[in-house]
Protein backbone atom coordinates (compact mmCIF):
# COMPACT_ATOMS: atom_id res chain seq x y z
CA UNK A 1 0.00 0.00 0.00
CA UNK A 2 1.27 3.03 -0.95
CA UNK A 3 1.99 6.41 1.14
CA UNK A 4 -0.28 8.19 -0.90
CA UNK A 5 -3.74 5.79 -0.09
CA UNK A 6 -2.45 5.90 3.87
CA UNK A 7 -4.81 8.52 5.85
CA UNK A 8 -7.12 8.08 8.47
CA UNK A 9 -10.98 7.80 8.44
CA UNK A 10 -13.32 10.80 7.66
CA UNK A 11 -16.49 11.08 9.97
CA UNK A 12 -18.54 9.86 7.46
CA UNK A 13 -15.92 6.65 6.79
CA UNK A 14 -16.23 5.96 10.59
CA UNK A 15 -20.38 6.27 10.31
CA UNK A 16 -20.21 4.23 7.70
CA UNK A 17 -17.78 1.29 9.36
CA UNK A 18 -20.11 1.30 12.55
CA UNK A 19 -23.36 0.95 10.22
CA UNK A 20 -21.95 -2.13 9.33
CA UNK A 21 -22.30 -3.68 13.37
CA UNK A 22 -26.29 -2.88 12.73
CA UNK A 23 -28.15 -6.53 11.91
CA UNK A 24 -31.13 -6.79 10.43
CA UNK A 25 -34.40 -6.43 13.62
CA UNK A 26 -32.17 -4.24 15.81
CA UNK A 27 -33.29 -1.50 17.57
CA UNK A 28 -30.39 1.17 18.02
CA UNK A 29 -29.77 4.52 19.89
CA UNK A 30 -27.55 6.58 18.24
CA UNK A 31 -25.81 9.94 20.27
CA UNK A 32 -26.00 13.40 19.32
CA UNK A 33 -22.64 14.38 17.28
CA UNK A 34 -20.74 12.15 15.59
CA UNK A 35 -23.02 8.62 15.85
CA UNK A 36 -26.03 10.45 14.69
CA UNK A 37 -25.82 10.11 10.89
CA UNK A 38 -24.70 6.55 11.17
CA UNK A 39 -28.30 6.15 10.20
CA UNK A 40 -27.85 7.24 6.93
CA UNK A 41 -25.56 4.16 6.33
CA UNK A 42 -27.45 0.91 7.19
CA UNK A 43 -26.85 -1.47 4.52
CA UNK A 44 -29.34 -2.69 2.30
CA UNK A 45 -31.48 -5.12 3.31
CA UNK A 46 -31.12 -4.40 7.25
CA UNK A 47 -33.75 -3.34 8.98
CA UNK A 48 -33.11 -1.47 11.91
CA UNK A 49 -35.65 0.27 14.29
CA UNK A 50 -34.02 3.95 15.44
CA UNK A 51 -34.38 4.84 19.00
CA UNK A 52 -34.66 8.24 20.20
CA UNK A 53 -34.92 9.21 23.93
CA UNK A 54 -37.80 12.23 22.43
CA UNK A 55 -39.92 9.17 22.66
CA UNK A 56 -39.36 7.40 19.44
CA UNK A 57 -38.89 3.87 18.27
CA UNK A 58 -38.87 3.79 14.20
CA UNK A 59 -37.03 7.40 13.71
CA UNK A 60 -36.83 7.73 10.12
CA UNK A 61 -35.08 10.05 7.86
CA UNK A 62 -34.86 13.95 8.34
CA UNK A 63 -38.32 15.16 7.45
CA UNK A 64 -38.81 16.95 3.78
CA UNK A 65 -39.95 20.54 4.36
CA UNK A 66 -43.36 19.44 3.61
CA UNK A 67 -43.71 17.04 6.23
CA UNK A 68 -42.47 18.65 9.14
CA UNK A 69 -44.20 18.82 12.66
CA UNK A 70 -43.36 20.80 15.57
CA UNK A 71 -44.49 18.16 17.41
CA UNK A 72 -41.77 15.52 16.04
CA UNK A 73 -38.19 16.77 16.25
CA UNK A 74 -35.06 15.48 17.77
CA UNK A 75 -31.83 16.02 18.52
CA UNK A 76 -30.55 19.12 17.37
CA UNK A 77 -34.00 20.29 16.62
CA UNK A 78 -33.93 17.91 13.73
CA UNK A 79 -37.70 17.55 11.98
CA UNK A 80 -38.29 13.63 12.07
CA UNK A 81 -39.84 11.18 9.89
CA UNK A 82 -41.51 7.92 11.18
CA UNK A 83 -41.11 4.72 9.83
CA UNK A 84 -44.43 1.90 9.84
CA UNK A 85 -44.49 0.59 12.95
CA UNK A 86 -43.10 3.38 14.75
CA UNK A 87 -44.23 4.35 18.02
CA UNK A 88 -44.46 7.45 20.16
CA UNK A 89 -44.30 7.66 24.04
CA UNK A 90 -43.09 9.28 26.86
CA UNK A 91 -39.62 10.08 28.29
CA UNK A 92 -40.18 7.35 31.06
CA UNK A 93 -40.55 4.95 28.44
CA UNK A 94 -37.72 5.90 26.36
CA UNK A 95 -35.57 5.21 29.00
CA UNK A 96 -37.09 2.16 30.27
CA UNK A 97 -36.30 0.79 27.07
CA UNK A 98 -32.51 2.03 27.77
CA UNK A 99 -32.02 1.22 31.20
CA UNK A 100 -34.02 -1.65 30.87
CA UNK A 101 -31.56 -3.77 28.28
CA UNK A 102 -33.99 -3.80 25.49
CA UNK A 103 -32.02 -1.94 23.45
CA UNK A 104 -29.11 -3.92 21.47
CA UNK A 105 -26.86 -1.28 20.09
CA UNK A 106 -26.40 2.21 21.20
CA UNK A 107 -23.47 4.44 19.83
CA UNK A 108 -21.85 7.04 21.85
CA UNK A 109 -19.30 9.82 21.12
CA UNK A 110 -16.70 10.45 23.98
CA UNK A 111 -13.66 12.39 24.90
CA UNK A 112 -11.80 9.82 26.40
CA UNK A 113 -11.78 5.63 26.63
CA UNK A 114 -9.85 3.40 28.53
CA UNK A 115 -8.55 -0.04 27.65
CA UNK A 116 -10.58 -1.58 30.06
CA UNK A 117 -14.19 0.18 28.69
CA UNK A 118 -14.58 3.06 30.66
CA UNK A 119 -15.49 6.08 29.01
CA UNK A 120 -15.17 9.64 29.43
CA UNK A 121 -18.10 11.89 27.72
CA UNK A 122 -20.19 14.15 30.10
CA UNK A 123 -17.09 16.88 31.91
CA UNK A 124 -14.46 18.43 31.35
CA UNK A 125 -12.49 20.81 33.64
CA UNK A 126 -14.01 24.19 34.14
CA UNK A 127 -16.70 23.38 31.42
CA UNK A 128 -20.48 23.24 31.94
CA UNK A 129 -21.38 19.58 32.13
CA UNK A 130 -23.45 17.81 29.37
CA UNK A 131 -25.04 14.35 30.21
CA UNK A 132 -28.67 14.24 28.50
CA UNK A 133 -29.13 10.47 28.73
CA UNK A 134 -25.71 8.79 28.60
CA UNK A 135 -24.98 7.83 31.85
CA UNK A 136 -28.69 6.32 31.38
CA UNK A 137 -27.13 4.35 28.37
CA UNK A 138 -24.02 3.37 29.00
CA UNK A 139 -24.25 -0.09 30.62
CA UNK A 140 -27.70 -1.00 29.72
CA UNK A 141 -27.65 -1.54 26.26
CA UNK A 142 -26.72 -4.76 25.10
CA UNK A 143 -23.20 -3.66 23.46
CA UNK A 144 -21.96 -0.39 23.41
CA UNK A 145 -19.78 1.62 20.90
CA UNK A 146 -17.78 4.76 21.65
CA UNK A 147 -16.69 6.85 18.70
CA UNK A 148 -14.29 9.38 18.77
CA UNK A 149 -11.04 10.16 16.82
CA UNK A 150 -8.18 8.58 18.10
CA UNK A 151 -5.90 11.41 19.61
CA UNK A 152 -6.46 14.53 20.22
CA UNK A 153 -5.98 17.84 17.85
CA UNK A 154 -1.98 18.18 19.59
CA UNK A 155 -2.11 14.03 18.98
CA UNK A 156 -2.55 12.98 22.17
CA UNK A 157 -4.03 9.65 22.62
CA UNK A 158 -7.48 9.66 23.46
CA UNK A 159 -7.43 5.55 23.72
CA UNK A 160 -5.68 4.97 27.37
CA UNK A 161 -4.63 3.03 29.80
CA UNK A 162 -7.01 4.66 32.32
CA UNK A 163 -9.27 8.11 31.85
CA UNK A 164 -7.79 11.38 32.83
CA UNK A 165 -10.90 13.34 32.62
CA UNK A 166 -14.40 12.50 35.12
CA UNK A 167 -15.96 8.98 33.77
CA UNK A 168 -19.21 8.82 33.08
CA UNK A 169 -18.72 4.42 33.84
CA UNK A 170 -16.60 2.14 33.77
CA UNK A 171 -16.26 -1.66 31.71
CA UNK A 172 -19.01 -0.59 29.92
CA UNK A 173 -17.94 0.35 26.37
CA UNK A 174 -17.39 -3.11 24.26
CA UNK A 175 -16.21 -1.79 20.90
CA UNK A 176 -14.25 1.25 20.03
CA UNK A 177 -14.19 3.04 16.59
CA UNK A 178 -11.59 5.45 15.77
CA UNK A 179 -10.70 7.79 12.48
CA UNK A 180 -7.21 5.04 12.59
CA UNK A 181 -8.77 2.04 14.14
CA UNK A 182 -11.44 -0.81 15.46
CA UNK A 183 -10.77 -2.23 18.63
CA UNK A 184 -12.26 -5.03 20.92
CA UNK A 185 -12.24 -4.34 24.25
CA UNK A 186 -12.32 -7.66 25.97
CA UNK A 187 -11.31 -8.86 29.37
CA UNK A 188 -7.38 -9.17 28.01
CA UNK A 189 -7.36 -5.55 27.36
CA UNK A 190 -7.63 -4.25 23.47
CA UNK A 191 -8.04 -6.29 20.18
CA UNK A 192 -6.92 -4.36 17.40
CA UNK A 193 -9.19 -5.72 14.39
CA UNK A 194 -8.85 -2.71 11.72
CA UNK A 195 -6.40 -0.28 11.11
CA UNK A 196 -6.58 2.67 8.53
CA UNK A 197 -5.87 2.28 5.21
CA UNK A 198 -2.03 2.20 4.81
CA UNK A 199 -1.31 2.04 8.58
CA UNK A 200 0.55 -0.87 10.30
CA UNK A 201 -0.29 -1.80 13.62
CA UNK A 202 2.66 -0.10 14.95
CA UNK A 203 2.34 2.54 13.69
CA UNK A 204 -1.45 2.33 15.52
CA UNK A 205 0.15 1.19 18.68
CA UNK A 206 2.82 4.41 18.45
CA UNK A 207 -0.02 6.50 18.84
CA UNK A 208 -2.09 4.92 21.15
CA UNK A 209 -1.44 5.01 24.99
CA UNK A 210 -3.01 1.57 25.94
CA UNK A 211 -2.02 -1.49 24.75
CA UNK A 212 -3.22 -3.31 21.52
CA UNK A 213 -2.91 -6.90 21.19
CA UNK A 214 -3.08 -7.74 17.35
CA UNK A 215 -6.08 -9.92 16.14
CA UNK A 216 -4.89 -12.48 14.26
CA UNK A 217 -7.91 -11.51 11.34
CA UNK A 218 -6.06 -8.06 11.69
CA UNK A 219 -7.48 -6.10 8.10
CA UNK A 220 -7.80 -2.69 6.89
CA UNK A 221 -10.69 -0.73 7.24
CA UNK A 222 -13.30 -1.55 4.54
CA UNK A 223 -14.31 1.98 2.95
CA UNK B 1 -67.94 17.58 36.89
CA UNK B 2 -66.79 20.18 39.46
CA UNK B 3 -64.83 23.22 38.66
CA UNK B 4 -64.12 24.71 35.63
CA UNK B 5 -60.64 24.37 35.45
CA UNK B 6 -60.21 26.86 32.28
CA UNK B 7 -58.49 30.18 32.20
CA UNK B 8 -58.61 32.99 30.11
CA UNK B 9 -55.07 34.10 29.91
CA UNK B 10 -51.90 32.26 30.55
CA UNK B 11 -51.35 35.60 32.68
CA UNK B 12 -54.15 34.29 34.86
CA UNK B 13 -53.57 30.64 34.71
CA UNK B 14 -49.92 31.61 36.65
CA UNK B 15 -51.42 34.42 38.92
CA UNK B 16 -50.51 33.11 42.04
CA UNK B 17 -46.78 32.09 41.51
CA UNK B 18 -44.38 34.17 43.83
CA UNK B 19 -40.92 34.47 43.75
CA UNK B 20 -38.57 31.34 45.10
CA UNK B 21 -41.20 29.10 43.52
CA UNK B 22 -40.27 25.45 42.05
CA UNK B 23 -41.58 25.02 39.09
CA UNK B 24 -41.15 22.14 35.96
CA UNK B 25 -41.07 22.76 32.93
CA UNK B 26 -42.41 19.85 30.13
CA UNK B 27 -40.53 19.58 27.39
CA UNK B 28 -37.30 19.07 25.44
CA UNK B 29 -35.95 20.77 22.46
CA UNK B 30 -37.81 22.95 20.56
CA UNK B 31 -41.11 20.34 21.39
CA UNK B 32 -43.82 20.04 23.94
CA UNK B 33 -42.31 23.25 26.12
CA UNK B 34 -45.14 25.15 27.37
CA UNK B 35 -43.95 28.75 25.46
CA UNK B 36 -47.14 30.81 26.13
CA UNK B 37 -46.94 29.66 29.75
CA UNK B 38 -43.24 30.82 29.76
CA UNK B 39 -43.74 34.01 27.99
CA UNK B 40 -46.33 34.98 30.77
CA UNK B 41 -44.02 34.47 33.77
CA UNK B 42 -41.11 36.45 31.60
CA UNK B 43 -43.79 39.23 31.98
CA UNK B 44 -44.64 38.79 35.34
CA UNK B 45 -41.05 39.01 36.31
CA UNK B 46 -40.84 36.18 38.72
CA UNK B 47 -37.90 35.60 40.08
CA UNK B 48 -35.30 33.40 42.23
CA UNK B 49 -36.84 30.36 40.42
CA UNK B 50 -35.76 26.92 40.78
CA UNK B 51 -36.72 25.70 37.35
CA UNK B 52 -36.87 21.68 36.73
CA UNK B 53 -36.44 20.80 32.74
CA UNK B 54 -34.78 18.73 30.33
CA UNK B 55 -32.48 21.54 29.40
CA UNK B 56 -32.64 25.30 29.02
CA UNK B 57 -33.52 25.80 25.74
CA UNK B 58 -32.51 28.19 23.33
CA UNK B 59 -32.22 30.67 21.28
CA UNK B 60 -31.02 29.82 17.64
CA UNK B 61 -31.26 31.30 14.71
CA UNK B 62 -34.42 33.41 16.28
CA UNK B 63 -36.54 30.39 17.03
CA UNK B 64 -36.43 30.63 20.55
CA UNK B 65 -37.91 27.67 22.85
CA UNK B 66 -37.52 26.22 26.17
CA UNK B 67 -36.64 27.84 29.76
CA UNK B 68 -34.46 30.28 27.74
CA UNK B 69 -36.46 33.56 27.92
CA UNK B 70 -36.63 32.99 31.66
CA UNK B 71 -32.54 32.20 31.77
CA UNK B 72 -32.16 35.44 29.49
CA UNK B 73 -33.84 37.30 31.78
CA UNK B 74 -32.20 36.37 35.37
CA UNK B 75 -35.27 34.48 36.79
CA UNK B 76 -33.75 31.32 37.68
CA UNK B 77 -31.27 30.90 40.45
CA UNK B 78 -31.04 26.90 40.52
CA UNK B 79 -31.68 24.78 37.47
CA UNK B 80 -32.01 21.40 37.63
CA UNK B 81 -31.53 19.05 34.24
CA UNK B 82 -29.69 16.95 32.18
CA UNK B 83 -27.54 19.32 30.03
CA UNK B 84 -26.82 23.08 28.81
CA UNK B 85 -28.27 22.65 25.51
CA UNK B 86 -25.38 25.01 24.42
CA UNK B 87 -27.11 27.92 25.63
CA UNK B 88 -24.33 30.48 25.87
CA UNK B 89 -26.31 32.83 28.47
CA UNK B 90 -26.92 29.61 30.19
CA UNK B 91 -23.34 28.02 30.43
CA UNK B 92 -22.37 31.77 30.97
CA UNK B 93 -24.07 32.78 34.32
CA UNK B 94 -23.29 29.07 35.25
CA UNK B 95 -19.57 29.66 34.84
CA UNK B 96 -19.68 33.10 36.84
CA UNK B 97 -21.25 31.19 39.52
CA UNK B 98 -24.61 33.13 38.98
CA UNK B 99 -26.97 30.33 38.09
CA UNK B 100 -26.96 26.70 40.43
CA UNK B 101 -26.79 23.65 37.88
CA UNK B 102 -27.76 20.27 39.47
CA UNK B 103 -26.99 18.25 36.65
CA UNK B 104 -28.90 14.81 36.74
CA UNK B 105 -28.93 11.86 33.65
CA UNK B 106 -31.87 12.54 31.87
CA UNK B 107 -33.66 9.41 32.81
CA UNK B 108 -32.99 9.38 36.82
CA UNK B 109 -33.90 13.14 36.09
CA UNK B 110 -37.69 11.82 34.74
CA UNK B 111 -37.64 8.77 36.77
CA UNK B 112 -37.03 11.03 40.39
CA UNK B 113 -40.03 12.94 39.34
CA UNK B 114 -42.18 9.79 38.38
CA UNK B 115 -41.46 8.71 42.10
CA UNK B 116 -42.40 12.71 43.48
CA UNK B 117 -45.75 11.84 41.46
CA UNK B 118 -46.34 8.62 42.83
CA UNK B 119 -45.90 8.53 46.16
CA UNK B 120 -42.92 6.81 46.12
CA UNK B 121 -39.61 7.98 47.80
CA UNK B 122 -36.27 7.33 45.50
CA UNK B 123 -34.79 4.85 44.28
CA UNK B 124 -31.43 2.84 44.07
CA UNK B 125 -29.75 3.03 40.29
CA UNK B 126 -25.96 1.97 39.34
CA UNK B 127 -26.71 5.62 36.67
CA UNK B 128 -23.74 7.26 37.42
CA UNK B 129 -22.66 5.66 40.58
CA UNK B 130 -19.05 5.49 39.21
CA UNK B 131 -18.92 9.12 38.73
CA UNK B 132 -18.17 12.32 40.58
CA UNK B 133 -21.71 12.83 40.82
CA UNK B 134 -22.02 9.84 43.20
CA UNK B 135 -19.65 11.44 46.09
CA UNK B 136 -22.20 12.65 48.00
CA UNK B 137 -24.83 10.09 47.52
CA UNK B 138 -25.74 7.20 49.93
CA UNK B 139 -24.75 3.61 48.46
CA UNK B 140 -25.14 0.23 48.06
CA UNK B 141 -24.44 -2.83 46.27
CA UNK B 142 -27.40 -4.72 44.86
CA UNK B 143 -27.02 -7.63 42.75
CA UNK B 144 -23.25 -6.79 43.25
CA UNK B 145 -23.49 -3.37 41.25
CA UNK B 146 -22.49 -0.33 43.71
CA UNK B 147 -25.95 2.06 43.43
CA UNK B 148 -26.64 4.95 44.41
CA UNK B 149 -29.88 6.68 46.57
CA UNK B 150 -31.79 9.10 44.10
CA UNK B 151 -34.56 11.15 46.02
CA UNK B 152 -37.78 12.03 44.24
CA UNK B 153 -38.63 15.20 42.80
CA UNK B 154 -41.47 17.33 43.02
CA UNK B 155 -42.49 20.75 42.43
CA UNK B 156 -45.18 23.50 43.24
CA UNK B 157 -46.08 24.17 39.96
CA UNK B 158 -45.98 22.08 36.70
CA UNK B 159 -45.96 23.78 33.53
CA UNK B 160 -46.89 21.04 31.01
CA UNK B 161 -48.09 21.37 27.49
CA UNK B 162 -50.03 19.38 25.35
CA UNK B 163 -51.88 19.27 21.91
CA UNK B 164 -55.70 19.08 22.80
CA UNK B 165 -57.41 18.96 26.74
CA UNK B 166 -60.90 18.52 27.42
CA UNK B 167 -62.34 20.95 29.78
CA UNK B 168 -62.23 18.09 32.76
CA UNK B 169 -58.35 18.96 31.96
CA UNK B 170 -57.37 14.89 29.71
CA UNK B 171 -55.34 15.54 27.74
CA UNK B 172 -53.43 14.37 24.85
CA UNK B 173 -50.03 14.28 23.22
CA UNK B 174 -48.95 14.27 19.86
CA UNK B 175 -45.22 12.12 19.02
CA UNK B 176 -42.28 13.40 20.33
CA UNK B 177 -44.36 16.23 22.13
CA UNK B 178 -45.13 14.04 24.99
CA UNK B 179 -41.67 13.35 26.45
CA UNK B 180 -41.20 14.61 30.49
CA UNK B 181 -45.48 16.42 30.63
CA UNK B 182 -47.26 13.37 31.30
CA UNK B 183 -44.63 12.64 33.94
CA UNK B 184 -44.47 16.24 35.49
CA UNK B 185 -48.18 16.54 35.33
CA UNK B 186 -48.14 13.98 38.24
CA UNK B 187 -45.83 15.70 40.41
CA UNK B 188 -46.66 19.23 41.22
CA UNK B 189 -49.09 20.69 43.86
CA UNK B 190 -50.50 22.50 41.22
CA UNK B 191 -50.37 21.40 37.44
CA UNK B 192 -50.98 23.98 34.75
CA UNK B 193 -51.63 22.93 31.31
CA UNK B 194 -50.94 24.95 28.13
CA UNK B 195 -53.00 22.98 25.10
CA UNK B 196 -53.68 24.14 21.51
CA UNK B 197 -57.20 23.21 21.69
CA UNK B 198 -60.07 22.73 24.22
CA UNK B 199 -63.20 20.16 23.36
CA UNK B 200 -65.95 19.37 25.25
CA UNK B 201 -65.75 16.94 27.80
CA UNK B 202 -66.59 13.58 25.85
CA UNK B 203 -65.19 14.67 22.87
CA UNK B 204 -61.71 12.77 23.86
CA UNK B 205 -61.54 8.65 23.29
CA UNK B 206 -61.01 6.96 26.68
CA UNK B 207 -58.28 4.81 24.43
CA UNK B 208 -56.88 8.47 23.59
CA UNK B 209 -56.03 9.60 26.37
CA UNK B 210 -52.51 10.54 27.57
CA UNK B 211 -52.48 11.72 30.87
CA UNK B 212 -55.25 11.85 32.89
CA UNK B 213 -57.58 15.18 34.33
CA UNK B 214 -57.05 13.80 37.67
CA UNK B 215 -53.42 15.67 37.26
CA UNK B 216 -54.34 18.68 35.59
CA UNK B 217 -56.07 21.84 37.93
CA UNK B 218 -55.65 24.45 35.35
CA UNK B 219 -55.62 24.21 31.26
CA UNK B 220 -55.09 27.31 29.49
CA UNK B 221 -55.10 27.74 25.50
CA UNK B 222 -51.83 28.76 24.07
CA UNK B 223 -52.52 32.08 22.15
CA UNK B 224 -49.47 31.81 19.80
CA UNK B 225 -46.97 29.34 18.76
CA UNK B 226 -43.76 30.65 17.36
CA UNK B 227 -41.60 29.31 14.18
CA UNK B 228 -39.64 26.03 14.87
CA UNK B 229 -37.57 25.10 12.00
Amino acid sequence: MGQDSKRPLTEEEMCRRVAREIQDGYCVNLGAGMPFPVANYIPEGVHAMMHIEHGVLGVGTVAEPAQRDRDLMGLGRRPLSLVPGAACFSSVEAFTMLRGGHIDLSVLGAFEVSEKGDIANWLLPGECPIIGGAMDIVGHTKCLIAMLTHTTKKGKSKVLKDCLLPVTARRVVNMIVTDLAVMDVTSDGLVLREVAPGYTPEEIQAVTEAKLKISVDLKEIAL
Amino acid sequence: MATNKIYESCADAIADVCDGATIMFGGWGPTGDPENLIRALVEKGTKNITALASDPGNDRDGIIYGCHPLIKGKQVRKFIGSYHAWNQEFIRQFKAGELEFEVCSQGIFVERIRHGGNGLFGFYTDVGAETVLADKKEKRVIDGKTCVFEPPLKADFAFIKAFVADRWGNLQYRYTGQNFNPTMATAAKVVIAEVENIVGVGSLSPNEIHTSGIYVDRIVKGGYYGPRF
